[in-house]
């Protein structure tokens, strides 16, 4: 008997330790670590259901609307009350004209969060609405909801520069861009859509939900407004746009019944792309690309048959040929050319120069776009007829300073151009390439068999010195190169947006970066703007411009013509790049034609009718010139 | 007669020897328990359009047919139990094996209940008193005190195998430990050697590791055990009720969101809380406050249940009210331990506080077994 208290003094210390231990546990979960678990209960009971934002308006630099919003009804389904759902399903079949598949697979996107509502169907009819509304009982958890969408007043206009919204994809979503942004939601994808995307998006507001264990709304406990986007003033001048794309589509089709015996078919005119820029600033007045795409069609949600049809087009239409496609610059690349010899003294401004039908460099010929011996010319009427052979020996000058360690002149210039990087626009825009040794080397690493050389070869500055063999660059660069021209020797950086308005009022202008100076002489530019100056009146856009009123509008161009050296071999691209008034440039205007011939011959008469858009002139009807360079 | 008579008067009659602190401690539980049953199950009980306090009012009367047999438990003297033991015992069997029958009532996914229309009776909640009684009447015989080693265990483990068995297969692993529990502090007030019972823990934790490797488990009940090894194993619905069980308590903090007002409690998002979780809607609502009153009250039952075993007159006395102690204190820990992580989820209901009329009744004869030997320790 002795040991038993013994023994209930150690059950009695069990107990004690036993106690002890639940008493610390608690202490330690609702006093150390409560912070930690309120927040649980807080996250387990209160759901943020996003409130959409309107999204900002695109704008025309008067104000014109590019891009709004309209109402669009929707029918939605909240899943946490949705009774019975297969029976619900079956019912919403011939309501909204979809399948029971279809409905059932937009239930489950699991892209909404479980107690937000799911939408189902977009853009349905006030009927469908009314009669989901007069009939509620038979649908619950069936909700119709006024949601917005992108609507495109203008239709097709500017659609690449516009671009397109579409649901944030899950890899942006971890971006540090997309910071704050929650699957599902709307993002711009490209064009201002996506360049602007911060600013036009606006900010998601949220609903405050208290929810159950089972996803069941409870009440709503609280909600914050979402805050407006703001609108984009563009510096696109509809007007002119519509010129544009217009004149762009006209000229494309008429090179289309021209009839290439190069080729001995007609040309295919496949795709074109035009821009209109102010020189002094940078601004995008206008810009084109064709073939096209309809935004509206991602408006709700592209479908994946829609998007893939866009997307395997072999003719691209998704791509911005102003800003996307870089192609050699043809002979609108010899302002270049005529720059870098002054500058480095290969040639001089009052030079004269033999333009014989071809030149002959070590065991290479290369012949000028005419068969005919031209005399002896200057400079500006080097650019004038776009005498191929006197830029040869330039090129060829460059390259024997090359070859004795004196650097790479003609890329120098090229870059001091604006080729070889992107201009800077907001949308983006592609680098284009001067090629140098340097790049020869790397390209010949990564592709050999495309670049079977490893040595940089005269002909390729050459062939370069009129813009033509491995130097790309898009009709956005060029066009910034004859602004250089244009505004007396700055690089400006090309933009679209203006300034930003929010409800009406005005945000201020966005910023813009200043134009960078361009080492070339005052006295050099003017011998090149003599030249591009006689180019629509006597030269190679003679044709094009026959019947202009130059005493109203004076016009400095340069004709372009490239030759893609693929197998099988493409059709000439043709290019038009000018600026107007040729005194006191305020346009700068670049078409370009993929496979649409020669530039003074399809490209130039789109830029006549454009100029004389901008010029509030008369606008001629399209019609083919002569086949000049 | 003379004797008799003067007895009744003197200091030593029953009646002048109530504990009232043991009373009142299961009491307050009760009416505690019975105060946030009700919270934890008006938010489902009007979701399933019910009467929002049926389960409080059910629980009130559970606790006054639990107090008349309480009443009842005091008036014969536990000595009695001696001689009513095989009779229980056979009783206590014969209902485990009509729950194994078809007569036996299914509830998530254990069969564990007689149908009596309106209630059902647990029967494996009777067999731990019942238990407590037949082992105590053993232990307390004189060849039995005799025997200090492997054949007082043996005696023990032979009394509890059979019932342990038969709830075994209900299956409700719970009360088997619980069963187990009360063997080995009976076995150890007894005075069984030190090393025999440590050689029956080390055989009994051999057995369920065996049980686990053999799949006599089930895989719920598996998947409790390693959620609660290993958080990250385990089944994700463990995993979750844990989980909510301990936001639960945890975001009641110092003083607790009070009564009715617990966002985990209303939303239901502790599963089983009028029940076995029923301690998270206490420590939700009155927070660390009421969790410690709580723990106090059941402290203080349990200081009571010990003093009386040392008070007893004799060593059946004593250990019938250490193993209603060890009833208890097993109860306690694994139940509230349970809802805060640091016990596997097994399904052990709370005494006095969790819902239920069968485990009510039984912890309010355990109390009147304790109010029984200390009403007659002078006599």
């Amino acid at each position: 008997m002795v040991n038993i208290r013994i023994r209930l003094t150690a059950l009695g210390m069990v107990f004690v330790s036993l106690m002890s231990a639940l008493a610390v546990r608690l202490w330690f979960l609702q006093v150390l670590a409560y912070t930690d678990y309120a927040n649980a209960a807080e996250f387990n009971q209160v759901k943020l259901v996003p409130i959409a934002p309107t999204r900002g308006r695109i704008l025309d630099r008067n104000g014109v609307e590019l891009v709004r919003n309209r109402p669009s009804l929707t029918v939605s389904v909240r899943r946490d009350a949705l009774a019975d759902r297969d029976i619900i399903i079956e019912r919403l079949v011939p309501v909204l004209g979809l399948t029971a598949a279809q409905i059932a697979d937009r239930i489950d996107d699991r892209n909404v969060l479980p107690y937000a509502a799911v939408p189902v169907a977009e853009e349905v009819s006030e009927d469908v609405v009314t009669y989901i509304k007069e009939h509620q009982s038979e649908f619950p958890g069936v909700v119709t909801e006024e949601r917005t969408a992108r609507e495109y007043p203008q239709g097709l206009m500017a659609a690449h520069l516009l671009g397109y919204v579409g649901e944030i994809n899950p890899d942006q979503v971890k971006q540090d861009r997309y910071k704050g942004y929650r699957l599902g939601a709307l993002v711009g994808k490209a064009g201002i859509e996506g360049a602007y995307e911060k600013d036009l998006h606006g900010k998601e507001g949220q609903l405050k939900l208290e929810v159950d264990s089972t996803s069941k709304v409870i009440r709503e406990k609280g909600r914050s407004e979402p805050e407006l986007g703001r609108d984009v003033v563009t510096s696109i001048d509809s007007r002119i746009q519509a010129v544009v794309e217009a004149s762009l589509l006209l000229g494309l089709t008429k090179a289309r019944t021209i009839f290439d015996k190069e080729s001995q078919k007609n040309y295919l005119a496949t795709a074109g792309g035009a821009v209109v820029m102010d020189p002094i600033n940078g601004e995008i007045i206008a810009m084109a690309s064709l073939p096209t795409f309809d935004p509206a069609m991602f408006t709700g949600g592209i479908s994946r048959a829609n998007f893939d049809a866009l997307a395997n087009d072999p003719a691209n239409p998704l791509i911005n040929r102003v800003t996307q496609a870089a192609f050699p610059p043809g002979s609108t690349f010899k302002i270049v050319t005529t720059a870098a010899a002054l500058e480095d003294g290969i040639a001089t401004r009052g030079g004269k120069y033999n333009c014989p039908a071809s030149y002959r460099f070590r065991d290479r010929t290369f012949r000028n776009w005419k068969s005919t011996d031209s005399g002896v010319i200057s400079v500006p009427q080097a650019l004038i007829d776009s005498c191929d052979t006197v830029f040869y020996p330039w090129g060829a000058e460059f390259y024997k300073r090359f070859a004795a360690k004196r650097g790479e002149g003609l890329q120098a210039y090229a870059r001091d151009f604006g080729f070889g990087h992107a201009t800077g626009l907001e949308i983006g825009d592609k680098a284009g390439r001067v090629p140098d040794a340097e790049w020869l080397k790397t390209i010949h690493k990564r592709s050999p068999k495309l670049f079977p050389n490893t040595v940089w070869l005269p002909g390729y500055t050459i062939n370069m010195s009129i813009g033509q063999g491995d130097v790309l660059a898009t009709p956005l660069q060029v066009a910034n190169s004859f602004a250089v021209i244009a505004n007396g020797g700055t690089l400006p950086v090309p933009h679209v947006g203006l300034k930003l308005m929010l409800d009406g009022q005005d945000l201020g202008p966005l910023p813009s970066t200043p134009p960078r100076k361009v080492g070339v002489a005052q006295s050099n530019i003017e011998t090149i703007r003599r030249g591009l100056e006689g180019v629509p009146t006597t030269g190679t856009a003679r044709g094009a411009f026959l019947g202009f009123p130059f005493d109203r509008v004076s016009i400095a161009a340069k004709t372009g013509t490239a030759e893609l050296q693929t197998r099988p071999p493409k059709q000439p691209y043709s290019w038009f790049a000018a600026y107007a008034p040729a005194k006191d440039p305020r346009y700068v205007v670049v078409i370009m034609l993929e496979e649409g011939g020669h530039g003074g011959e399809t490209a130039a008469p789109i830029a006549r009718r454009v100029i004389e858009a901008l010029f509030d002139l008369p606008l001629s009807d399209i019609v083919p010139a002569a086949r000049t360079d | 007669m003379v004797a008799t008579l003067g007895s009744r008067r003197s200091t030593k009659a029953p009646i002048r020897h109530l504990d009232l602190t043991l009373l009142a401690c299961a009491l307050s539980l009760s009416v505690l328990g019975a105060v946030f049953i009700g919270s934890a199950s008006e938010a489902r009980l009007v979701a399933e359009g019910q009467d929002p306090a049926l389960l409080f009012k059910r629980q009130i009367i559970f606790l006054c047919i639990a107090l008349g047999v309480f009443v009842a438990t005091t008036l014969i003297d536990y000595r009695q139990g001696r001689a009513a033991a095989p009779v229980v015992y056979g009783v206590a069997i014969l209902l485990l094996l009509v729950v194994l029958t078809p007569l036996g009532h299914t509830a998530l996914g254990a069969q564990r209940w007689i149908n009596l229309g309106a209630f059902q009776v647990q029967p494996s909640e009777l067999m731990k008193v019942v238990l407590i009684i037949c082992l105590s009447a053993a232990l307390a015989t004189e060849r039995a005190i005799a025997e200090q080693g492997p054949r007082k265990i043996a005696l023990g483990l032979g009394i509890v195998a059979f019932p342990a068995l038969l709830i075994f297969r209900q299956p409700d692993l719970g009360t088997v430990m619980v069963l187990l529990a009360i063997v080995f502090a009976l076995l150890l007030i007894s005075g069984a050697q030190m090393r025999w019972l440590a050689l029956a823990v080390v055989a009994g934790i051999a057995m369920l590791a065996l049980a686990v490797q053999i799949g006599v488990l089930k895989e719920y009940q598996i998947a409790r055990l390693e959620s609660f090894l290993d958080a990250n194993k385990g089944s994700s619905s463990a995993n979750y009720n844990l989980a909510q069980s301990k936001i639960a308590i945890g975001s009641g903090g110092l003083t607790g969101k009070g009564i009715g007002k617990g966002t985990q409690t209303n939303l239901k998002y502790v599963p089983s809380q009028h029940t076995d979780f029923v301690f998270t809607a206490i420590g939700e609502e009155w927070g660390f406050v009421g969790g410690s009153l709580v723990l106090g009250l059941f402290a203080l039952l349990l200081w009571r249940a010990l003093r009386i075993a040392l008070l007893s007159k004799d060593l059946l006395g004593t250990l019938m009210a250490s193993g209603v102690a060890a009833m208890f204190a097993f109860q306690i820990f694994v139940n509230i331990g349970m809802t805060m992580g640091i016990m596997p989820i097994t399904g052990i209901p709370l005494p006095f506080v969790s819902y239920g009329g069968s485990s009510l009744i039984t912890n309010f004869t355990a109390v009147g077994i304790l109010m029984n030997i200390h009403m007659r320790r002078f006599v």
